[in-house]
Order: C-alpha cells, then sequence, then structure tokens
C-alpha cells in the first residue's frame, strides 16, 4: 500500500527515464576511441596494447607504491624485457606528445587524472 | 501575543542567522582548498594554528558530557539526568564542530581516506579519526534513543545503559587522544609534559558545564525556561572546582619549567608570554573568574554569575583554543621565536563552523526541552507562531 | 508482511552496506613484478658526514643547495613560507645549547648546511597516520607526495625543522622534467636522492660539496662515513633526543 501513488509512480518513472535515457539513446553504437598520435619510437610498449589500454591505470598505481614505497625500480615484463619504473623516463620517452596520445583519450572518457599535476610531461610541438 | 505574531518563529530566525553566518567561511574554505593553506596564517615554523586550537577546544567541550552521563548513570543522580539531553546536544555539536576543523585543517581533504586505507595505528591522528567520527554517531544514538522515548513518556531501553557506559569511557578517550597528539613529540618542550592529558580533561570539565550553564542560566532570563535549581548548582560546584584544578595544573607544569630551568622549557614559555598580551589575559581572567566562582555573594549575584562563567570560558579558550598551539611552536627547532596570527579567512572559517556547531546544538536542545529536562518552555508565554501554540496547548495536559 | 517504516529503512541500510564489494577482476600482478634495480647501491644505514670546515665558503654552501633544489623543482619561495630540502644555519641555530660565550670564533662564525637527519628512530615516522613518511630497510627514510594528506604532524613531530610545506601551488622557475613536482597541501623533505641512489649514483648535494660531504653505509666498516667518524669528532644534532639522526657534522 503506497501512500499518494498518483504522485510517487509517476515520478519514479520521471527519475528512471533521467536517469537511463542517457545510456538507452547512446546504446547500440561500438565504442570509437579517438584518433591517438603513435609513440616515436619504434619499440613495443611494455605490455600488449590491450593490456595497456585497459590496465595502465593499475600498472602505474602499482609503480607509483613499487618505487616510492619498496624502492622496487626495475619492471620485468611478460615478455621478458625488463623497464625502469619511471613515468617520465620510461612512459613519456616514447609518449612524448602529452595532448595527441594521453590528452585526448582521457579528454573523450571524461577522464581527469590526478598525475599531472605533479608529473611535467614535455610539451613537445 | 496576537498583535507580535511573525511570520517566522524567533528559533527560525536564530536558525536562519547561524545559516547566514556559515556562508562566509564556507566561501573562504572554496578558496582556501583552491589556492591552499597559504590563506591562512601558518608558516613553516607554526604548521598549527587556529584550526587544531579549536579541534582541540571542542573536544574537550564534546568529552564534558560525561560529567552529566557519569552521575547519571553509575550513580542515579537525577539532577544530571534532567540534563542529559541538552549535555548530548552540545557534546554533538562540538563534536561535528571538531571534525569540520580537522577536515579544513588538511592539506589534501580528498585523500581523507588514505587514513583508513592505509592504517597506521602508531599515529594518533589514525586513531582520533576512528574516536571522533565514533563519538559523533554514539552520541546522537543516545540522544535519538533517550529523545525518542522522552517524547512518548516510555522509559529507555535496557540496551541503552551498555551504550552509555560506552560513551562514558570514549568521551574520557577521546579528550585523552587529544592530549596525546602533543604529550609524546619530542621536540616540543612545551607540550611534553605527563599532565597534559589531566590538564585536558580538567579544563575540558570547567568549559563544557560552563557554557550549559550560561545557556540555562540565559533560557532562564530570556526564554522563560525553568531549569531545576538544584541541577544548576551541582553544575556550579563542578564547574568551581574544576577551574580551580585548572589553575592549580598550570602552576604546576610552571614549577617544572622555572625551578628546573632547562633552557628549552623556559625559552619556549618565555618567547610564548612576551608573544602579545594575551598568556596574561588568560592567567588573568581564569584566576578573577575562580575567586568569581569561589566567593559565595558572587555566585548567587544575577550578574555576576553569567560574568565569572563568561570569564570561565574566555580563559580556557585562551589556553585551549589558542595559546597552548602556540606555545608548542613559538620556539622553532632552530632555537628563533615563530610569529603567528591568524587571518582573516581562517577566521572566517573558523567562526561559521562555530555558527554550524551552534546549529546543530540549538536544534539539540530545542528538541530536549521536553518533561524531564526542565528546561520546558512553560506554554502560554511568548507563542509566536501556532506550532508552539499547540505544543504548549498539549504540555499543559501533562503538567 | 507488513513493515513499519523504521524496520524497512533499516533493512535497506543494512542491504546496501553488506552488499558484496565489486569483486575485482582478475588484475595482473603488475606490482609483483617489480624489482629492485641491479644498479642500485644498497647499505645497512644510509648516513652522511658533512666537514662543516670545508664548506666555509658562502658558494660552495650555495651550490651544494642549488644543485639539490634544481634538480628536484624545489621552488624559490623565501620568508616564513619557504620550501627548502636543505638550508644553511648558523652554530647556535643548528646545534641550540651547544655554543657558549668562550667557543672558538671560527666556530661560533661557521654556517652548516641542515636537511632531514633520515633518523633511525624517526618521530616523523611514528605519527604520520597514513604511512606517507616511512623508514626503509637501509634507513631512509621515505616521503610519498601520493599519499599525504596534509596534516602536518609530521611538522610538528620533527626535532630539526626538516620538513617543508607546500601552502601554495609550488612554481619552480625551472621546471626540470625528469623529476616530478609536488602540489599545494603536501609536505615535502631530502630524500637523500633515493632515485639516484637505485641508479647506483650518490646524492646530488654530496656530488656538489666536492668532498666535503661523505655519503655512506654505517654497517660496512669499510665505508668512507665510518673511518671519517672514526678519525674525527662529529656530532649530530640534539642527540639527546634519543631519534638517532643520520647526519653527522664535523665542528
Amino acid at each position: 500500500m503506497i501512500y499518494n501513488a498518483g504522485y510517487v509512480l509517476p515520478g519514479l518513472a520521471l527519475f528512471a527515464a533521467l536517469v537511463l535515457g542517457p545510456f538507452l539513446l547512446a546504446a547500440g553504437g561500438p565504442y570509437r576511441p579517438p584518433a591517438l598520435t603513435p609513440a616515436e619510437k619504434g619499440v613495443s610498449c611494455i605490455e600488449e596494447r590491450a593490456v595497456m589500454a585497459a590496465g595502465h591505470r593499475v600498472l602505474l598505481f602499482a609503480w607509483r607504491d613499487a618505487a616510492v614505497c619498496r624502492n622496487s625500480r626495475l619492471y620485468l615484463a611478460s615478455d621478458g624485457r625488463s623497464w625502469t619504473v619511471s613515468l617520465e623516463g620510461t612512459c613519456l620517452a616514447c609518449h612524448s606528445r602529452k595532448a595527441g596520445f594521453c590528452d585526448s583519450c582521457h579528454a573523450a572518457n571524461l577522464v581527469t587524472p590526478s598525475c599531472w599535476g605533479c608529473h611535467k610531461a614535455p610539451e613537445k610541438p | 501575543m496576537a498583535a507580535r505574531r511573525l511570520p517566522f518563529s524567533r528559533f527560525s530566525l536564530w536558525l536562519l542567522f547561524l545559516g547566514c553566518l556559515s556562508l562566509p567561511g564556507a566561501y573562504f574554505y572554496l578558496e582556501q582548498y583552491r589556492q591552499g593553506i597559504c590563506l591562512t596564517g601558518l608558516s613553516r615554523d607554526v604548521p598549527w594554528g587556529l584550526y587544531v586550537a579549536q579541534f582541540t577546544f571542542l573536544v574537550g567541550v564534546a568529552a564534558s558530557s560525561v560529567v552529566f552521563t557519569l552521575p547519571a548513570h553509575f550513580h542515579q543522580d537525577q539532577r544530571f539526568a534532567r540534563l542529559l539531553l541538552p549535555a548530548e546536544s552540545l557534546a554533538i555539536g562540538a563534536v561535528f564542530s571538531a571534525c569540520l576543523f580537522v577536515f579544513v585543517d588538511l592539506g589534501r581533504p580528498e585523500r581523507l581516506w588514505n587514513i583508513l586505507l592505509h592504517p597506521h595505528p602508531g599515529s594518533l591522528i589514525f586513531w582520533d579519526m576512528i574516536a571522533l567520527p565514533g563519538y559523533l554517531v554514539l552520541t546522537s544514538l543516545l540522544f535519538w534513543l533517550r529523545w525518542n522515548r522522552q517524547r512518548h513518556g516510555i522509559p529507555p531501553p535496557p540496551r541503552t545503559g551498555g551504550l552509555l557506559t560506552l560513551s562514558i569511557f570514549w568521551a574520557f578517550s577521546i579528550h585523552t587522544l587529544t592530549a596525546f597528539l602533543y604529550a609524546g613529540l619530542p621536540g616540543r618542550d612545551f607540550w611534553f609534559s605527563a599532565i597534559l592529558a589531566a590538564r585536558f580533561l580538567a579544563s575540558a570539565f570547567c568549559s563544557g558545564p560552563a557554557i550549559l550553564l550560561l545557556l540555562a542560566l540565559a533560557g532562564q532570563r530570556f526564554f522563560r525556561l525553568s531549569p531545576d535549581p538544584q541541577a544548576l548548582r551541582a553544575l556550579l560546584r563542578i564547574i568551581t572546582y574544576t577551574m580551580g584544578l585548572t589553575i592549580f595544573f598550570f602552576l604546576l607544569a610552571c614549577f617544572s619549567v622555572f625551578y628546573g630551568q632547562i633552557p628549552a622549557q623556559t625559552a619556549s614559555f618565555a618567547m610564548l608570554a612576551s608573544s602579545s598580551s594575551l598568556p596574561a589575559w588568560c592567567l588573568g581572567t581564569a584566576l578573577v573568574s575562580f575567586s568569581l566562582l569561589a566567593c559565595p555573594a558572587a555566585r548567587a549575584h544575577p550578574v555576576l554569575l553569567p560574568l565569572s562563567l563568561v570569564l570561565v570560558l574566555v580563559s580556557i579558550w585562551l589556553d585551549k583554543g589558542y595559546l597552548f598551539i602556540l606555545g608548542g611552536f613559538s620556539r622553532n627547532p632552530f632555537g628563533q621565536a615563530a610569529f603567528y596570527a591568524p587571518s582573516l579567512p581562517e577566521a572566517c572559517i573558523a567562526l561559521s563552523i562555530y555558527a554550524c556547531g551552534a546549529l546543530v546544538v540549538s536544534i539539540g536542545l530545542r528538541l530536549g526541552s521536553a518533561e524531564e529536562s526542565g528546561l520546558r518552555p512553560e506554554p502560554g508565554r511568548g507563542a509566536a507562531s501556532p506550532g508552539r501554540e499547540r505544543k504548549g496547548a498539549a504540555g499543559e495536559k501533562f503538567r | 508482511m507488513i513493515l513499519s517504516r523504521r524496520r524497512f529503512l533499516g533493512l535497506a541500510a543494512a542491504a546496501v552496506t553488506t552488499l558484496p564489494a565489486a569483486a575485482a577482476a582478475a588484475v595482473a600482478d603488475f606490482g609483483g613484478r617489480c624489482r629492485t634495480s641491479p644498479g642500485a647501491l644498497a647499505a645497512g644505514q644510509w648516513a652522511m658526514v658533512i666537514d662543516s670546515r670545508r664548506l666555509a665558503r658562502p658558494e660552495r654552501r650555495a651550490a651544494v643547495i642549488a644543485a639539490c633544489h634544481a634538480f628536484h623543482n624545489v621552488p624559490d619561495l623565501p620568508g616564513p613560507r619557504r620550501v627548502a630540502w636543505i638550508e644553511q644555519h648558523s652554530f647556535a641555530e643548528t646545534f641550540p645549547g651547544l655554543p657558549s660565550a668562550f667557543s672558538p670564533a671560527n666556530l661560533a662564525d661557521r654556517i652548516f648546511l641542515t636537511l632531514c637527519n633520515h633518523c633511525r628512530n624517526p618521530p616523523c615516522v611514528r605519527v604520520c597516520p597514513t604511512g606517507a613518511t616511512f623508514r626503509r630497510q637501509d634507513g631512509i627514510v621515505g616521503m610519498d607526495s601520493h599519499r599525504c594528506i596534509g596534516c602536518r604532524y609530521c611538522m610538528a613531530a620533527c626535532p630539526f625543522g626538516a620538513r617543508s610545506f607546500n601552502f601554495e601551488d609550488p612554481r619552480p622557475a625551472a621546471v626540470n622534467p625528469v623529476y616530478p613536482l609536488r602540489e599545494r597541501g603536501v609536505v615535502e623533505k631530502c630524500t637523500f636522492c633515493a632515485g639516484r641512489l637505485s641508479e647506483g649514483r650518490l646524492p646530488l648535494c654530496v656530488e656538489a660539496a666536492d668532498g666535503a660531504i661523505a655519503f655512506g653505509d654505517l654497517a660496512d666498516p669499510a665505508s668512507s662515513v665510518r673511518s671519517l667518524l672514526a678519525e674525527n669528532f662529529a656530532v649530530r644534532r640534539n642527540p639527546g633526543l634519543g631519534t638517532e639522526p643520520g647526519v653527522y657534522y664535523i665542528l
């Protein structure tokens, strides 16, 4: 038994429509990632593209804790190569055009990482 | 009565006033969050100032609810049982404001959860993070349980007893933890004293009841409330003795410092005393207020009694709410004198947080002005809204 | 079953709080793949010996400080809100209580470099609520600016005034792109150049001091610091507090 059902139920329906509306309207199309500036050097990335695209945030957090807290600054990739744990030294050495690579994808996905407040990438034209 | 009818009750206007008082602080805090703590008067030599001092003072006021809950629960003292709801309102408002003061003091408040995500039991701030919100929840729960049943005239449920016992120990703990924040730091000679927790508790048990007694006297004078005179007498006795203890503990600290004559300790005392006239005011108001409280004629006087309570609050606030924190930093680790004065944004934020706390306390006092507290407004007097008249009419039935 | 409103709200709150935490997807263990760099310098207890006699000239001290601050993007904010990883202080300021009216003239005028002492029993580490400052096994007291909440308890606890807080957004004149900055609201201090040590290089102040500052392992009897301490009388700042500082000064 709902009191004031005449107001509550239409209100709930309106709320559901407002909240779910954007998802329903946008559903159906495939995700088209923005055009990204490729990395400068010919070397392939630390891990596979799919792993990096999905997990670079977790990777960087793990790198942060390993380097700062445990002083473990050598990363052994799954293909056996070893890399220095450093955002500026390793990642940004190849992906030096941050605006075309990091920022364009983050902006398209409405992600605002707080990393750039301290880790300043050299801006190349 | 009908001729002076206002669209809003006086209480609503009071709440609105407090709400408006919180706005400048909210604006300045947003600015402080955007620009950084540079907006305050803090510096590399004085990293803690007005905010942490107010936190210290307010945790003391919050802990003072034990003055009421302990006799009421352990000894069934009905004089204090009647004041439990107002005391718990004060405690809730005080601990809420104390939490807000800690929040505005943080350099990166959005990372507050790191304290829980990466717990470090060796740190007193970790324990404060648990103890203060826990005390807020506990006191709110106790208030709600007691108030709900008082509304319907039912005695509190038996499990309240266990929660009350917990809250008594918890109240002692929060202020002891606050004292431990300072008393364990090796480089700060001004604070490094075993008696610090005892000093804090003594001044806390003086300031909290003094606030409540002032509110009761104001209610008696301006709002036609009728608090129980026995309860007020007991409160006054407690305030007098704890004020004496506070002064005595301070003199004990002075003895160690000035008889022992260790340069680090005498220097920090001397640098604080010479930094401004406030230390003299603090000691002066403490002595004057204690003299007034100890004098029977002054205790009975309608003007001198509130004055002495105000002086008690002034001296304890100057001590715990300002000078104590500065004393730890007045002499920096290089032996130089450090200077601090709160900035305007800092003072506005502090004032606004006090307004928020006063808002919470006002609502609690209003809700709690029920039968047993003795602070129930007499019906038919000063009623400005229909709601009040109805309540007054209902109250008449139970008299 | 007719639920009272109170019971309904209570059940709803209980249901929300006991919802199982989102099952963590099978995340590759990135952290477990990190190792200590092969060329890293290791020690049982890092320590520093500063020969104040060899740093009597102000330009030498300024060069040491500039080497550190320039690389680590320490902003130049003179005054009460200064940020400094390494500073200069007089004899009386560095060692309060040590000078007397009859101290030798060259000592009374001596200027000392003060920095974080990387104590063996650090009070700042004890009081940090998040573990943003921590003591490593090799004796370095590290600083994690990512985790710092800016409570400044460590600044109150440090008996040596070695820590600085970013009261505003630090804007160094020139940004070294290889090293990150810090943001407003976090504490910073000397890190004994932990990053350089893991690459096999000595701290910047040691290199810039041209022999006036020695840096080595106290646990290694053959290290430079041990031989210096055996041959010279060296003092530490405020040793009676029991923090066991790791920076020794040859007067």
